[in-house]
């Protein structure tokens, strides 16, 4: 009766250690992701960066126009 | 004629008063040998404040030419001088002329033109607040663009400093050209330059968005809005920031940080109060008063600033998180925070000004539950403000420390700016007091309360959540997406969370392996001390800045009492 | 102003801490010795006016009224109404004193442990206490939620700075964690004030006007209303659910609880522990009556496992304050299934258990850090046969452990029978029969908890006082004799009396038992444990009828789900006559009903 309940208490354990907190921890990663992600955007050049934005404005625009088509 | 010009000249009194010392400032350093330039300035700004008729009774609008000042237009006036004061403060203690100071440091002689230029950036901005002509506001504008160039440039004067100062210089131009564009856009369809009148055509009822205002209309908000988003550094005009911030230094980066912001916040609320108008938002769409045009300006408006706000905060936060340089990890943080500002006007242009199909009792109806989203935002521009001045203020009073050396054979090695978080190690071991100031204005941009940044989002936050309170929430309709931005508004606070607490952790955790000099100058300490004030003032009564913003903000909505004159080109 | 008026009586014992954290600052200085005496002082004063507050509020709150309320205006601009309004009523009158009084023992347990920085360590000590204060005494909702964020940041500080190996992990780990949640909860008490704000056309952050105004206009459960009562319900549940902890959002604790010096645990454990639980009988409970009652069995099923969960990790633990810590997960699941079962037995017992344990394991970790400041080491391998040579310090380790496994006689074991109580009521009557197998299995699951709660402090007390001695010799070198006294008489459920005759020497007296300061950080406790268990009636009534209209709606919404009539619900009587009769009685005699046959009608 001790025993398997014992086993049962490491088996817990190791599952609390590893698997409850390891999905937490890679809820954490998430952003840290995402931040890898778009610091692979920050190239350092001015000409990306001006194209980078005039290509947004101009999505920007066209998203809207296009609500407005007749 | 001569009443008008005077009359608009008087109420450009303050910005007149300050372009009037950056004169003395500009001459006093070149033809008489004058050294303290910020002094001037600190005088500059105090003789501005004191300039009469800065008080207004609350709703009253007074217009004369181009110029309209209304309790909106006093607000930001009274808050640039403020912070100019701050800045000032700040830039008089930002005394290096590069990240690395050879031994000897040549103290600046040309802190008059930099005080000078800063003072014609007040104007500028200012002007911004106070214009109702598109031209004037452009003008406004590039008089604030024009100096920040200028200060780069100046400031610093090594390689890495003059490269971030040409970046901004072509990115700010690309900015102002697309924002140009837009405004010339935007006069192609109200048919005339002053914005009073702009707006009544947006709002007349008569006719719809057809023919060449059905891509006049989205070039003007995409193009204007594009241009704003550099100054703000929201997405997708955000890319600078990072690079420029850390090669500028800690006081250009501060005024960086904060004043190009107001500017772009200025001009934001008053490109919606052409939309607006005479009451809040889509109520006077149900109301019939705002015609199609002003229902799709409004739309199109909240449309991009709640995307834009979304993709702003979150590229701002998640890039943060994985900065070690300081100013860096500051400048994502900014460009976080320009995303939250966005969460307000977006509310501001899609909130409804009554609950339950009634107005409050006791309230305007151009107020909502609490704040309304353009006085958020204010409130939220307040607080930012003041803790952004802290931070750099802290880390130019920090100044440099000298690296690792061991006494021997090689002379010393030249001090080495505080740049990295790792050199923030141990501070409150060896700088309290500026720990403390830094872990307060770090936290309260973290939104932890009683602090002021806290406040902020809560009312960011309420006025989201106001928004069409009374709709069902389907998938897809303007209810769900509004509370799906506070949601990610308040993650996002979370997030941000994460590397403020990092930088508190390195200061109080961690033991210090290299003391800082704390060298810079006891303007930039004293510009600290004042910020913490402020905080301390807002956490203890918040109620002062509450009220000033509530009022600001509720003239985004006040009606015109002026006519405007007739419109002379249909789209 | 009248000092000793109610309201002003309340804020100035709020107040009383940050005054003694200024003091502290003022008195850095003169050293170690005057800033501990300052912050021991500033506690004791403000625990003394707590008592006083809690005697004065007593009748009022028995009799359901609020006590002490104040309102001051803080941020009032139009239609936008924020006020410092601050009270007690029958939820937050013991929490209240709790509070208070375990700042005494935080303070006391860390008297010679802290060397370093004590300014900044009592200061932080103070600071919190006024927020964990100020947290059960608010009555305004944004208030409520700027204490409740605010008591994160000294002990974020208290972690990193005065904690063990891993305290910066642990401290970001819980501040991050417990934020995320909390910012959620943010959201969703914003709803329910617009919400309320709508339908009554007053702007008002008042808890009471919100509780009343929800009532009169519940928030929509079905699709027509975008189901927002389930949305709220949940924002406000991530935000509680992290905090209590519930399994699986508890994985901060453990690390918390280890790594933070003993005066933080103490506070951790004791009270911030309980903010959970009281955020979800103040808001979730009253406001949100249908979507509770409809999450109700997942709750306790939660709660269960949680109780089961945190058992067996414990036991599988080899540091003792891990082992503790994950003790408190499992004691707070009684907690949560007390306040799941929505039975005013169970409710009222889940009350009184928060106040039990908050007593029980800020006194366990009280101890473990005094063991820890003797021997160095927490790893049980290392530590054993204590009992001989800190007598004292074995007895009230005992004595606390008896008190969290439910002992009869102790505090814990009313809290714990009335929450299991409750449950089976709840599960033999008050339920719809396709739910009755689900609730009687986990009402015996939950009975199983106890048993392995036993099982695991048992064991662990057994190697650690008992046996022979492993740890490297403490404070001095000789070891004492025989530990025989009262511990012994209570001690037959499972330790042994050993005695110390395995190392022969002369019977020196006791040198590493409890110092003066440790004294007075667990005497209190102890009493409290006793007093409670002894007399639990008084502790019982004056929250009742708080507690009452607390879970009515919610008993009531789920008495309707399950389609059984409210009168056939609650069976037996619900109030616990003080157990001034034999133990023995008091645990045979009430645990047969729910064995028998059917719902019973006791006088």
């Amino acid at each position: 009766m001790v025993k398997p309940i014992e086993a049962l208490s490491l088996v817990t354990a190791f599952f609390d250690r590893s698997i409850v907190d390891g999905t937490v921890d890679c809820i954490g990663q998430v952003p840290l992701a995402w931040g890898s992600a778009i610091r692979r955007m920050q190239s350092g050049l001015v000409q990306r960066y001006a194209l980078a934005g005039v290509v947004g404005v101009l999505a920007i625009v066209l998203a809207l126009a296009w609500q407005l088509r007749p | 004629m001569t009443q008008t010009s005077l009359s608009t000249f008087l109420l450009a009194g303050p910005e007149f008063t300050l372009v009037a010392a950056a004169l003395v400032a500009y001459l006093g350093g070149a033809f008489c040998g004058l050294r303290q330039g910020w002094l001037v300035a600190l005088i500059g700004i105090v003789v501005a404040a004191c300039w009469p008729g800065m008080g207004l009774e609350a709703g009253a609008v007074v217009t004369s030419g181009p110029l309209s000042i209304d309790d909106f237009s006093l607000f930001v006036r009274r808050f640039v001088l403020v912070a100019g004061a701050g800045l000032a403060l700040l830039q008089a203690g930002d005394q290096f002329r590069g990240a690395v100071t050879p031994r000897q440091t040549p103290r600046g002689g040309g802190t008059c033109e930099e005080a000078g230029t800063f003072l014609l950036l007040l104007a500028g901005l200012s002007l911004v607040a106070s214009a109702n002509d598109l031209v004037l506001l452009f003008a406004g504008l590039e008089l604030v663009s024009i100096p920040t160039y200028i200060l780069l440039s100046l400031k610093r004067t090594d390689a890495q400093g003059q490269e971030a100062s040409l970046k901004y210089f072509f990115l700010s131009l690309v900015a102002s050209a697309l924002f140009l564009y837009g405004m010339a856009c935007l006069y192609g369809i109200g048919g005339s330059t002053n914005l009073a009148a702009i707006g009544s055509k947006l709002r007349s009822a008569d006719g719809g968005v057809v023919g060449t205002a059905q891509i006049l209309l989205p070039a003007a908000i995409g193009m204007m809005l594009g241009g704003i988003a550099f100054r703000l550094a929201a997405v997708p005009m955000h890319f600078y920031a990072p690079d420029v911030y850390e090669g500028a230094g800690p006081g250009n980066a501060a005024l960086l940080s904060t004043l190009p912001k107001v500017a772009g916040i200025v001009v934001l609320l008053r490109l919606l109060a052409l939309g607006t108008g005479g009451t809040l938002g889509m109520i006077a769409l149900n109301q019939g008063v705002v015609g199609p045009a002003g229902a799709a300006w409004l739309t199109f408006f909240w449309q991009i600033a709640a995307v834009l706000a979304a993709l702003t905060m979150t590229v701002g936060n998640c890039m943060a998180l994985l900065q070690t340089n300081l100013r860096r990890l500051l400048a994502c943080s900014s460009i976080a925070h320009a995303g939250y500002l966005l969460v307000g006007v977006a509310a501001a242009a899609a909130a409804d000004s009554t609950i339950g199909g009634r107005p409050f009792p006791g309230a305007d109806t151009s107020w909502t539950a609490a704040l309304g989203g353009a006085s958020a935002t204010l409130f939220y521009l307040a607080s930012y403000v003041a803790a952004t001045i802290g931070v750099f203020g802290a880390l130019a009073y920090l100044g440099h420390r000298w690296p690792e050396w061991s006494a021997g054979s090689a002379p010393r090695p030249p001090r080495e700016e505080i740049a990295t978080i790792d050199d923030l190690d141990g501070l409150s071991g060896t700088n309290p007091v500026v720990a403390f100031s830094l872990a307060t204005f770090l936290l309260s941009l973290a939104g932890i309360p009683p602090l002021p940044g806290f406040w902020g989002k809560l009312s960011l936050a309420m006025a989201a959540l106001e928004v069409d309170w009374t709709a069902k929430a389907t998938p897809g309709s303007r209810r769900v997406f509004f509370l799906s931005l506070a949601v990610i508004l308040v993650i996002n606070a979370a997030i941000a969370a994460a590397y403020y607490l990092r930088l508190v952790a390195a200061m109080y955790f961690r033991s210090a392996k290299r003391g800082v000099q704390a060298d810079g100058g006891l303007g930039a300490g004293i510009a600290m001390l004042a910020a913490l004030v402020v905080m301390a003032m807002v956490t203890l009564q918040p109620r002062p800045l509450f009220s000033a913003a509530a009022r600001a903000g509720a003239s985004i909505a006040a009606p015109s009492t002026v006519a405007a004159p007739q419109a002379s080109i249909q789209p | 102003m009248n000092p000793f008026s109610p309201a002003n009586h309340l804020l100035l014992v709020i107040l009383t801490p940050l005054v003694g954290a200024l003091a502290a600052w003022l008195l850095g200085s003169r050293g170690v010795s005057a800033v501990r005496q300052s912050a021991a002082v500033t506690t004791l004063i403000t625990l003394a006016g707590a008592v006083l507050l809690v005697l004065r509020a007593i009748p009022d709150v028995s009799a359901g009224l609020p006590f002490a309320v104040s309102e001051g205006q803080w941020l009032v601009d139009g239609p936008f109404d924020i006020r410092l309004s601050l009270g007690l009523d029958g939820l937050s009158i013991w929490l209240f004193g709790l509070s208070a009084l375990l700042s005494v023992t935080a303070v006391m347990v860390s008297w010679e442990a802290i060397k370093e920085k004590p300014v900044g360590f009592y200061g932080l000590l103070l600071v919190l206490e006024s927020a964990m204060l100020g947290v059960f005494a608010a009555r305004d909702v944004i208030l409520f939620y700027v204490f409740f964020e605010f008591t994160l940041v000294p002990l974020f500080f208290l972690i990193g700075i005065w904690g063990h190996d891993d305290r910066r992990r642990a401290a970001v780990k819980f501040f991050i964690y417990t934020l995320a949640g909390s910012v959620l909860a943010f959201l969703g008490l914003l709803t329910i004030v617009l919400w309320n704000a709508a339908h009554t056309g007053t702007l008002s952050f008042d808890i009471a006007t919100l509780t009343a105004g929800l009532a009169a206009h519940p928030l929509p459960m079905d699709s027509r209303g975008g189901w927002l009562q389930w949305w709220v319900f949940l924002a406000l549940f991530a935000g509680f659910a992290v905090k209590v902890p519930i399994v699986p959002f508890h994985t901060w604790l453990p690390l918390a609880h280890v790594e933070a010096p003993t005066g933080g645990s103490v506070d951790l454990a004791g009270v911030l522990l309980k903010i959970g639980i009281y955020g979800f009988l103040r808001f979730s409970l009253p406001m949100l009556p249908d979507a509770t009652a409809a999450a109700a069995p997942w709750i306790l099923g939660l709660g269960v496992i949680g109780i089961l969960y945190g058992a067996l990790v414990a036991l599988a633990q080899t540091d003792l304050k891990r082992l503790i810590a994950y003790s408190s997960v499992s004691h707070m699941g009684y907690c949560v299934m007390g306040v799941a079962a929505l039975e005013p037995v169970a409710v009222e017992g889940a009350t009184l258990q928060l106040i039990n344990h908050g007593l029980s394991a800020a006194g366990l970790f009280a101890l473990v850090g005094m063991i820890y400041e003797r021997y160095h080491t927490r790893s049980i391998a290392n530590l054993g046969g204590i009992a001989a040579r800190a007598p004292w310090l074995a007895f009230m380790f005992l004595l606390f452990t008896f008190s969290s496994i439910g002992l009869p006689g102790l505090n814990g074991f009313v809290g714990e029978f009335m929450v299991l109580l409750g449950s089976f009521q709840r599960a033999w009557g008050g339920v719809a029969t396709e739910w009755r197998t689900v609730y009687l299995t986990m009402a015996v699951a939950s009975v199983v908890g106890v048993v392995l709660g036993a099982w695991y402090m048992l064991w662990a007390v057994e190697r650690v006082f008992f046996g022979a001695s492993r740890q490297p010799p403490g404070t001095h070198e000789h070891a004492a004799g025989e530990h025989g006294h009262a511990a012994a008489a209570a001690a037959d459920h499972g330790a042994h009396g050993h005695d110390g005759h395995g190392h022969g020497h002369a019977a020196a007296e006791p040198t590493d038992d409890l110092r003066w300061y440790e004294w007075s950080a667990l005497a209190p406790l102890a009493l409290f444990v006793v007093w409670i268990g002894l007399f639990p009636a008084m502790f019982l009534r004056p929250s009742a009828a708080a507690v009452r209209s607390a879970m009515a709606p919610g008993a009531a919404a789920f008495a309707e789900r399950m389609r059984v009539a409210e009168s056939d619900a609650h069976p037996a009587q619900t109030t616990l006559k003080a157990p001034t009769t034999t133990l023995t009685g008091a645990v045979i005699i009430p645990a047969v009903p729910p064995f028998t046959a059917g719902p019973e009608r006791n006088p």
